[in-house]
């Protein structure tokens, strides 16, 4: 790559880091961006953020950088990783400076101070490499690194500690068992030699053996111990060190756990098993050689998700379906298979040196610099007179006088987006109405008026079926599919409406729905009128004739139903046949016996069939009643002294007013109750015995 | 509305600056992933709903993207997928074209920008990670700014600031630069998913619109950038490409992964005010003439570019 200014990206930001960071050490954190930036003779640009330095979002980033996981990623991942957590570059540098971490802004000094640790060793190979980058930083680097050094001494104090148990650890077990061996060897052998001829001096030799045996056991056990002690050393420090940062890691891997998760769940749900499908885990990877290579930027840091965009799953639905060819291309290409239809190409300039031609046409100026704003514009569209209103733009000519030299592309409907789903039509009228009104930004829907006279012909036709050639020609054009008549069709209708326009004069909202009732009737616009119209008015034919509806042959309310039962039929003639008043005792009646609110309806029956029914075959009722179940109880006569307590009595049973159960007692012999069951008629006339009157059953 | 039919799948489209009638198409064979490419110029005849091309220049490998001269009326550059970039001269015979060959990207280019206000450079966005900055007078690029973690999917220049640009990455961040500092000035981490698209709105130049694999698009306000100013929903899959309006304020156009192309008006509560669906494949490219107020074009891997007024039916004859 030829001509870059910086050999690596990491040195291009360290340089003016390292001035700042001069900078931002001699002050406090909460340090602007614009003293920097004033200092290079940048005014205080808007682009630049301004936003002091976060410490909580610093420290959270040195605890993240200063894991020995992250360590051993490319700088550029963790950069990555904490810009897309919102960090910005004053608090990512911050954070960088802050970790002890080998990347190139930090120290080659301090790096020469490292120990002979193990543990040091991956540092150590990373370090050579950086070292030339940071030479031309070196003096500013040294200055900083001086003072950073010290503070990183108790960090590398502590991890070269570390690393001497560890060997020291790793030593003492080898060397035990390079001595372990060999003396168990030669205790071994000494006793296979000693066999021989030991049964003589068996009982000389045991002792010394056994001394022998206790002495190399107890060395062996002193061996161990030590080794024991070592490696438990090491565990614990390890465990704290692992402790400090389980917190942080813990989360995050409790989100990556938690994603990777919701992503199986959703594979799992959709069931999609394309083989080829999974090259398109992320977006935009159609080529073939591409997936390959980020398959193993994938494979660099597994664990964490330091990696930008690469493990972040798509949310439901990811996929969008690729098409078929496509996927038929994709594996012919990771077969290895060329598509036959590529051809050698040669692109390459016949003449690099080739002048380009002189431009014949001066730069125009855009739409959003030529004007103050965008009044002007929408003015320019839309007003009467259809001129630009600066003479500098040119290249607005819309609704210009001449029509026909207007090619098709620059003719303009009226701001009536078209729309394809029906829901939108009002965002649509919305929207139609919003510019052809001053431009300020309505956020609010105004509903547009109505029109005055809503389509005069349509009017016209519908008033007189007959008579409406101009609206039928119309609809017949609407329905012809025909290509021919259609463009010029087009163009007179258009140039109707650019007339409109012309002559309009005041631009109100009228004056548009009028320009979109005939732009209506263009065939390109039929949809327009159905979909932006369908609350307005939507004329029927005119020609079709008024439809005659049949009735059936009677009115009923209840429906379609069953036959209602013989014993239905009774009751109803029984009910029919009673007299107003008795009627009105009906619901009463069924309420005490019922407690059902519902057959208050009766009553209602019973006054719609009165008006029906009559006033007859009372004795026919009365007869039934006699036959059946039911019984009457007549009140014979009183004792005038209880007449009151008769006349109570009586309420109670018939509900009746006062006045009217003292008349009706007065009447007596007198029937006080119809169509009660036995045992009620027998326990009235109880009561009214019991109170001093006589009542008979009937 | 015309329709045109290129041999290979459509990848991007833009209207020329200079020509009201004028478009350049960008079309890669084999939908991009192995296979040659063509540059398409086409032109809008006046007649009628027709589009005749001008001519066509073809590439040893696709063409992701195509961008207009701002300062020569007939010169046109296009993203070639093998990281090279060809400078076309449409007023010189076909022999001599290409009349450049600038390649230094080490992987595929996939955006381009001109400079619409100072007219002489333009940036190229590349799947290596960096973005480069040319002049169509010298034969390297003039800086190179390197710091996302992963493709660059588009770039794209402020309107007001000839200094500033954005640039939409992979690695879910959108950066803002300043030609003339070192390194970025602000960085949006704007997604959770990659962002394959950005615009900057032509009227108010602090907003700026970013359009991701997550389906929705989000317009920042660099002035405060921590919370979106809007986030339109509506698209199905992952959105391609946004532009916004050079006539209207608040209007932006999108292309998505879903077929259509989508009108919005982020300013209204119901943002969505059309919604096109005349591709059969994926829409990725689209654009909005900064010459005729309402002039759209799309382009999809259906092999067709449609060319219509706003307001119209672009399957309408």
């Amino acid at each position: 790559m030829a001509t870059t200014q910086s050999p690596s990206p990491n040195s291009n930001d360290d340089k003016p880091q390292a001035v700042s960071e001069v900078v931002q050490q001699a002050n406090q954190v909460q340090q602007d961006v614009r003293p920097e930036a004033t200092k290079q003779g940048v005014p205080a640009s808007v682009f630049v953020n301004s936003e002091p330095i976060r410490e909580d979002q610093v420290s959270n980033a040195v605890k993240f950088l200063s894991h020995p996981k992250v360590r051993g990623s490319p700088v550029i991942y963790r950069r990555s990783f904490l810009e897309k957590k919102g960090l910005t570059k004053e608090e990512i540098d911050e954070a960088f400076r802050r970790v002890p971490d080998p990347s190139p802004s930090s120290q080659p000094a301090s790096l020469s101070q490292d120990g002979q640790a193990n543990s040091l060793s991956s540092v150590q190979t990373q370090a050579p490499i950086q070292t030339p980058q940071p030479l031309p930083a070196a003096p500013t680097g040294i200055v900083s690194s001086g003072r950073v050094a010290r503070r990183q001494f108790q960090w590398y104090h502590a991890v070269s500690a570390v690393g001497l148990l560890a060997a020291s650890g790793c030593g003492t077990a080898l060397l035990i068992k390079k001595v372990i061996i060999p003396k168990l060897k030669l205790w071994v052998r000494k006793v296979v030699l000693e066999e021989d001829n030991v049964y003589a001096k068996k009982i000389d030799a045991k002792p010394s053996l056994a001394e022998e045996a206790a002495a190399a056991a107890k060395a062996a056990a002193a061996a161990a111990s030590d080794v024991a002690k070592a490696s438990q050393e090491m565990l614990n420090s390890k465990n704290e060190e692992r402790r400090r940062f389980e917190e942080f890691m813990n989360l995050m891997d409790a989100q990556v756990q938690e994603m990777k998760s919701m992503s199986n769940s959703i594979r799992k749900l959709e069931g999609q098993a394309n083989s080829s499908g999974r090259a398109f885990s992320d977006h935009d990877d159609h080529r073939a050689s591409a997936s390959s290579t980020k398959q193993s930027y994938a494979n660099g840091n597994v664990d964490l998700n330091v990696q930008p965009g690469r493990t972040s799953t798509l949310p439901a639905s990811a996929e969008p379906p690729h098409p078929k060819s496509f996927m038929e291309k994709m594996e012919m290409i990771q077969r290895g298979e060329k598509p036959s239809n590529i051809r050698e190409v040669n692109d390459m300039p016949p003449n690099p040196n080739q002048q380009l031609s002189n431009p014949r046409i001066t730069p125009r100026t855009k739409p959003w610099e030529a004007q103050n704003g965008p009044r002007q514009v929408l003015q320019s569209q839309t007003s009467a007179e259809g001129l630009n209103q600066n003479g500098v733009d040119s290249g607005l000519n819309y609704l210009v006088d001449d029509e026909s030299s207007t090619p098709w592309w620059q003719r303009k409907n009226v701001r009536i987006t078209e729309i394809e789903n029906e829901d939108e039509v009002k965002a649509a009228g919305s929207y139609g109405v919003k510019t052809n009104e001053q431009p300020s930004v309505q956020r609010t829907w105004v509903p547009p008026q109505p029109p005055p006279v809503a389509m005069p012909e349509a009017a016209e036709a519908i008033r007189r079926p007959k008579s409406a050639p101009k609206e039928t020609a119309m609809q017949e054009q609407l329905a012809d599919e025909q290509s021919a008549a259609r463009p010029s069709e087009v163009t007179d209708e258009l140039q109707r409406i650019t007339k409109m326009f012309s002559t309009a004069g005041k631009l109100n909202k009228v004056s548009s729905y009028q320009v979109a009732l005939k732009v209506f009737k263009t065939r390109d616009t039929f949809y327009l009128r159905v979909r932006t119209f369908q609350h307005d008015f939507v004329p029927r034919d005119p020609k079709a004739k008024p439809k005659k509806l049949k009735y059936p042959q009677f009115y009923d309310p209840y429906g379609p139903r069953p036959p209602p039962s013989d014993k239905i039929v009774e009751l109803a003639d029984c009910i029919s046949a009673l007299s107003p008043e008795e009627r009105g005792q009906i619901g009463p009646t069924l309420m005490e016996r019922l407690r059902h609110p519902k057959m208050q309806t009766i009553t209602v029956e019973g006054m719609e069939l009165g008006s029906q029914g009559g006033a007859g075959a009372g004795a026919a009722k009365t007869e039934e009643k006699k036959e059946k179940t039911t019984f009457d109880v007549k009140l014979e006569k009183f004792d005038a002294a209880a007449k009151i307590k008769v006349i109570k009595e009586v309420r109670a049973f018939t509900n009746l007013g006062l006045k009217e159960a003292k008349d009706l007692v007065e009447k007596a012999p007198v029937m006080l109750k119809q169509g009660v069951t036995k045992e009620e008629a027998s326990d009235i006339m109880e009561r009214i015995k019991a109170t001093g009157g006589v009542a008979v059953m009937e | 509305m015309p329709v045109f039919k290129t041999p290979f799948n459509g990848y991007s489209v833009r209207f020329s600056p200079f020509y009201e009638s004028r478009l350049a198409v960008a079309t890669a064979q084999n939908f991009g992933i192995l296979g040659n490419g063509r540059v398409h110029v086409i032109d809008l005849a006046s007649s009628g709903p027709v589009i005749n091309e001008l001519i066509a220049f073809d590439t040893a490998d696709g063409v992701y993207d195509v961008a207009w001269s701002e300062s020569h009326d007939s010169v046109l550059v296009a993203a070639v997928a093998d990281g090279s970039m060809k400078v076309y001269d449409t007023a010189l015979p076909p022999q001599a074209n290409p009349v450049r060959s600038l390649k230094e990207h080490a992987r595929e280019v996939h955006g381009l920008d001109y400079n619409p206000t100072r007219r002489d450079s333009f940036l190229s966005a590349s799947w290596d990670d960096s973005v480069k900055l040319w002049t169509l007078d010298r034969p390297a690029s003039l800086r190179t700014f390197r710091e996302h973690a992963y493709c660059v999917y588009s770039v794209a220049w402020n309107p007001k600031h000839a200094d500033v640009f954005a640039s939409a990455s992979g690695d879910c961040t959108v950066r803002i630069w300043d030609v003339r500092e070192p390194g970025s000035t602000m960085i949006i981490p704007g997604h959770e998913h990659e962002i394959l698209s950005c615009d900057w709105n032509k009227y108010d130049e602090c907003l700026i619109a970013t359009a991701s694999v997550d389906k929705s698009i989000k317009i920042w306000d660099v002035r405060n950038y921590r919370v979106p100013v809007s986030v339109l929903n509506g698209h199905g899959y992952a959105v391609r490409k946004i532009k916004f309006s050079p006539h209207r304020r608040n209007l932006l156009v999108s292309c998505s992964y879903d077929m259509t192309v989508c009108l919005w008006d982020f300013m209204v509560e119901d943002a969505l005010v059309g919604r096109y669906d005349h591709h059969t494949e994926f829409a990725v490219g689209v654009d909005l003439s900064v010459l005729v107020d309402g002039l759209m074009a799309s382009t999809g891997w259906d092999e067709l570019v449609y060319v219509w007024q706003q307001g119209m039916d672009p399957r309408a004859a």
